[in-house]
């Protein structure tokens, strides 16, 4: 009962990770805090609707089309919110972002209508270890966020791109003097973003079918990049399998009706407790 | 601009504030229930955004969690009718009170957090309340909703729109009056030194904690009367106006409608709420036209219409003539 | 500091204009003005087309074939956003700008108490589309509604689910928020009539996408049958995560799972031969009975037929109110009157719409459904329409009749279970 508890959190702990994953590279490269994540997951959903169930085109392909365009929602994002806001205040970040999401909320309705389409893209039977059944979207949604992740952690570490983004995440003018072309690191990220967004988008549509209140899910991802510590990679994603297991514990064991409750309750006491996050440095 | 011009300015600011004031008052029989209905949301959604930017606007303090403060207001207000028959003026008043303690609550953990951070334990702060008003259904009734008894006040009843509307205007008034004393008070100059630098506010003797937390508390106050007030709207209540979408929409009102001005809450309260009744004939576009608005808006005015400093009007008036001067700086 | 001035005055000036206009009663010799309020906008806004259309189909035919007595029904839209204050702002502009007849609107629960407690006090009739119980917990003589509440809905379930399916340990499901909490009620209610408590009693949040907690809990009780009180979605994620989970058990659920999409929610697997859900018309609803409708949807209304799951129940629904409403102007007469038509919708007694059981309205008890067949997915996956009608036949409803108070409905229902 209790590893069934852990990967039910698991999983859904692997979508928080991911959706905190994509806000906290954002946010240490830009500044910016992305309230309109949730949306670009929403219509990473909506572009797998376009190319896989319209289009018909061979999934691989549609694949790759999804991404380009989350990644292309990216950077148009990034001309539009980022750029002018790079000096503002918090407070105008979070309504020009909150506005973006609305926009972009709206525009779906208008164009696909307020109802929901089914998206079952993958299709695998549950296994069953033991006693222990794990669905099929537990597998792919984990392995796959995961892989996104192990990847993006790679990048960041390793590859010389990835060591320029975090160094204008630390200090703007110092990454600029050392040759770092900084709005060129702003567009990457931002793309980049875009691109894990579409990729949660699309593993998030066969459970829920796609409608326009999916970014919904982003509000629990933001939760866990903040009790992460969104000043870091890891830590944001080890917070997002935090809050996954936590909701699912607390579910189980003290109440149906807390679970959400749970969420917030443990998101106030961290922060308050340690107010830069669990892995987060104190500025 | 000399002395002399100043005060008469003043006065003329203040002669068409009374103006208006008792226009709609003497006018009110005669509007039909309709725009009554509609002005009295306008005059609750004023004493909650003039109450936020109390924290928001001159404390500089992000909270999105307002709509709790209105639910605890709205459901406090006629539970102390219901279960300790006290009159409604009273319960009111203890309904502010104790959103005002929820207020001082979601401040102690503001002092510890800054920005994105503070965003957060708002938001974490709004959706718990949320949570509690829907879940614990023995005391709010749950989603199930609250019958809320008619109010009297000196033995009239206040039912019907045109008493409600009374109640609210005279409401709104005198919380306007008392937010614009608070400000030009040495606790409103404590808010705006805070705003303007913690470290500076610091240095010259404001002792953060006890004014952080008190711009809390005073902005939940606010948002806790409203609440009473709006519990008598409807004639009863149900948990679903308190989520984070409204606290966002709240939000919107006080930064579109000018940070840290009195005018700018009003102008805020005022067109988020009759823009919605103008927009009918474009009722599918609503939404896109409110947030594209939202966003234009905060671009290129982010202190808001009537905020202060160079992202006012004023300041937008002299961003263009430096743009067209330099040809613009930057992509 | 002029130009503040300026734009405040203007902006209220704006305000104030055009709004101090009159006008006059919702009937002439030509028209009948009927007010429409449904949720156009925002979340909810997949309610508001079906709502519109339904109604519409039955108005453009009558108004074709000369109108009601020879007045054509004209219809205004607002919209509500499914939120409670903004019904009533579009209702009192209704009442008041448009100055119309009599309201027709739905389906949000907070929406339609509300403006159920203005046109009590305007005296205006309103028929809603709904299944908000809380509307009919206290009679209101101007207020009728169509659909099956939650609390006749979960009641009958749990007769299904006894009767029926011969389930003796039964789980619960339900959401948070009023359509759920009505249904979760319900179910424990009605259980007690069988002398049964639920083996597993779990609650989620609308918008939920892991079950994985509540699965385990009803595991745990190992059930015969799970009642569920969910939105579409949600139930279908329930009975998908739960086949996954290796839960083997028959699901029973409200209205809200009656449509033809769910099997690619929940997937054919899940479903087979497990899913049994309340079907309130009188066949399938895109089934050989509802053929002539479907027909006539698809060619007034082709962009929302081709949209997943058009029609659905709601429209049907509003072509049922559609009839009812032109019913009982007629009946009213010629020389129509608030009073008269209230009159006429009270006497409706085993109404045939063609598309659900007969429909009959009293003055004591103003909600019309009570009645409902059943639909369940074959071992194929296959929709298969159940041709039971279930009938509520107890002596008391969840409609409080005059003088009633809800705690007089409650008591009544709980004093009968106790006499077994």
């Amino acid at each position: 009962m209790l590893i069934q508890n852990l990967i039910g959190g698991i999983q859904a702990g692997s979508l928080y990770a991911l959706v905190a994953l994509g806000l906290v590279i954002i946010y240490k490269a830009t500044e910016v805090l992305n309230f309109a994540y949730g949306e670009m997951v929403m219509l990473g959903a909506y572009f797998g609707l376009i190319f896989c169930a319209s289009l018909g085109l061979p999934l691989p392909l549609a694949f790759l089309l999804c991404l380009a365009s989350g990644a292309l929602l990216g950077v148009v994002l990034e001309k539009v919110i980022c750029r002018p806001l790079i000096k503002a205040s918090p407070m105008t970040m979070v309504i020009a972002t909150v506005a973006m999401m609305g926009i972009l909320k709206s525009l779906v309705r208008l164009v696909w209508g307020p109802g929901y389409y089914p998206l079952p893209i993958f299709s695998i039977n549950p296994i069953k270890i033991f006693s222990i059944s794990i669905s099929g979207n537990t597998l792919y949604t984990t392995l796959i966020s995961v892989m996104f992740m192990a990847v993006a952690f790679a990048f960041f570490q390793f590859t010389k791109l990835g060591k320029g983004m975090r160094a204008t995440s630390e200090n703007q003018t110092a990454a600029a003097l050392m040759g770092v072309r900084v709005p060129w690191i702003f567009t990457l990220t931002w793309g980049l973003a875009g691109l894990l967004a579409a990729v949660t988008g699309l593993l998030i549509a066969p459970i829920t079918a796609v409608s326009p209140d999916m970014g919904n899910v982003a509000i629990k991802g933001f939760a866990a990049g903040v009790m992460g510590g969104f000043e870091s990679v890891p830590g944001a994603i080890l917070g997002g399998f935090l809050l996954g297991v936590a909701e699912s514990l607390a579910g189980s064991y003290i109440s149906t009706a807390f679970k959400d409750v749970i969420a917030f309750l443990v998101l106030v006491a961290v922060l308050v407790i340690k107010p830069a996050g669990l892995f987060g440095v104190k500025e | 601009m000399t002395d002399a011009l100043r005060l008469r300015s003043r006065i003329l600011w203040h002669l068409a504030w009374l103006i208006l004031l008792a226009g709609l008052l003497l006018l009110a029989p005669k509007l039909d229930v309709y725009i009554l209905y509609v002005l009295t949301i306008v005059c609750l959604n004023v004493i909650l955004a003039t109450g936020l930017n109390l924290v928001t606007g001159y404390t500089g303090q992000i909270s999105l969690c307002h709509a709790g403060f209105l639910g605890i207001g709205a459901y406090a207000c006629p539970l102390f009718m219901i279960h300790c028959h006290l009159p409604y003026l009273l319960a009111l008043l203890l309904g502010g009170l104790v959103a005002g303690l929820a207020g001082l609550m979601v401040g102690v953990p503001a002092l510890r957090v800054r920005g994105l951070y503070l965003a957060m334990v708002t938001l974490g702060f709004g959706e718990i309340v949320f949570l509690v008003l829907h879940h614990w259904q023995g005391l709010t009734g749950g989603p199930l909703g609250l019958e809320v008894p008619a109010a009297t006040i000196g033995g009239l009843v206040i039912e019907g729109d045109l008493r409600l509307f009374y109640l609210f205007v005279i409401a709104a008034v005198v919380l306007i009056i008392i937010a614009r004393n608070l400000i030009d008070s040495k606790i409103g100059r404590a808010f705006r030194a805070i705003s303007h630098s913690e470290m500076a506010a610091q240095a010259s003797g404001v002792d953060l904690p006890t004014y952080k937390t008190l711009s809390f508390a005073l902005s939940a106050l606010y948002a806790g009367l409203a609440g009473g007030l709006y519990s008598q709207l409807l004639g009863y209540l149900s948990p679903d106006p308190f989520g984070l979408n409204e606290s966002i929409l709240y939000l919107t009102m006080v930064v579109v409608g000018g940070m840290g001005s009195v005018a700018g809450p009003v102008l805020g309260a005022s067109l988020l709420a009759l823009l919605p009744e103008f927009l009918r004939d474009f009722k599918e576009y609503q939404d896109f036209i409110l947030s594209a608005v939202l966003l234009v808006v905060i671009l290129f005015l982010p202190s808001g219409i009537f905020g202060l400093g160079r992202s006012g009007w004023a300041g937008l008036r002299g961003m263009i003539r430096e743009r067209g001067l330099t040809g613009g700086a930057g992509g | 500091m002029a130009k503040k001035l300026c734009v405040l005055v203007v902006i209220f000036g704006l305000a104030l204009l055009p709004w101090a206009a009159q006008a006059e009663t919702g009937v002439t010799d030509k028209e009948i003005a009927i007010g429409f309020w449904a949720p156009m906008t925002g979340f909810a806004s997949y309610f508001g087309p079906s709502l519109k259309n339904g109604l519409q189909m039955v108005f453009d035919e009558v108004n074709a074939a000369g109108g009601v007595h020879g007045r054509k029904l004209v219809v205004t839209h607002e919209d509500d956003a499914c939120n409670a204050t903004k019904a009533v702002a579009a209702a009192k502009k209704l009442l008041v700008r448009d100055k119309v007849f009599m309201l027709f609107g739905g389906p949000c629960a907070h929406s339609v108490t509300a403006v159920s407690n203005l046109v009590e006090k305007e005296k205006v009739p309103f028929l809603m589309v709904s299944s908000a119980e809380e509307v009919v917990k206290t009679h209101h003589r101007y207020s009728f509604i169509v659909g099956m509440t939650t609390w006749t809905q979960s009641r009958l379930m749990v007769d299904f689910a006894v009767n029926e399916l011969k389930a003796k340990k039964i789980g619960v499901v339900y959401q948070t928020g009023t359509y759920g909490q009505g249904g979760g009620d319900g179910f424990l209610a009605r259980l007690k009539k069988y002398n049964l408590e639920p083996v597993a009693t779990v609650v989620h949040k609308i918008g939920d996408t892991d079950y994985n907690s509540q699965i385990l809990k009803l595991q745990e009780g190992k059930p015969d049958a799970v009642l569920v009180f969910s939105y579409t979605k949600e139930g279908a994620m329930i009975v998908r995560q739960a086949w996954e989970m290796g839960l083997r058990t028959k699901f029973v659920l409200s209205t809200t799972a009656n449509i033809p999409g769910v099997v690619d929610l929940a997937t054919k697997d899940a479903v087979a031969d497990r899913y049994y859900a309340i079907n309130l018309n009188s066949d399938l609803i895109d089934g050989p009975g509802l053929k002539a409708f479907n027909e006539q949807y698809a060619k007034k209304f082709p962009k929302d037929f081709a949209r997943p799951d058009f029609p659905n129940e709601r429209d049907s629904l509003s072509l049922l109110c559609g009839k009812l409403i032109v019913k009982a102007l007629t009946q009213a007469g010629k020389d129509l009157t608030r009073e008269k038509f209230i009159a006429a919708m009270e006497s409706t007694k085993d109404f045939e719409s063609g598309i659900f059981p007969p429909i009959t309205i009293t003055p004591e008890d103003h909600d019309a459904m009570k009645s409902t067949y059943w639909v369940y997915f074959n071992d194929k996956g296959e929709r298969i329409f159940v041709n039971k009608l279930y009938k509520w036949n107890e002596p008391f409803s969840g409609s409080a009749k005059p003088g009633q108070t809800p705690e007089d409905v409650l008591n009544k229902e709980l004093e009968s279970y106790k006499k077994k």
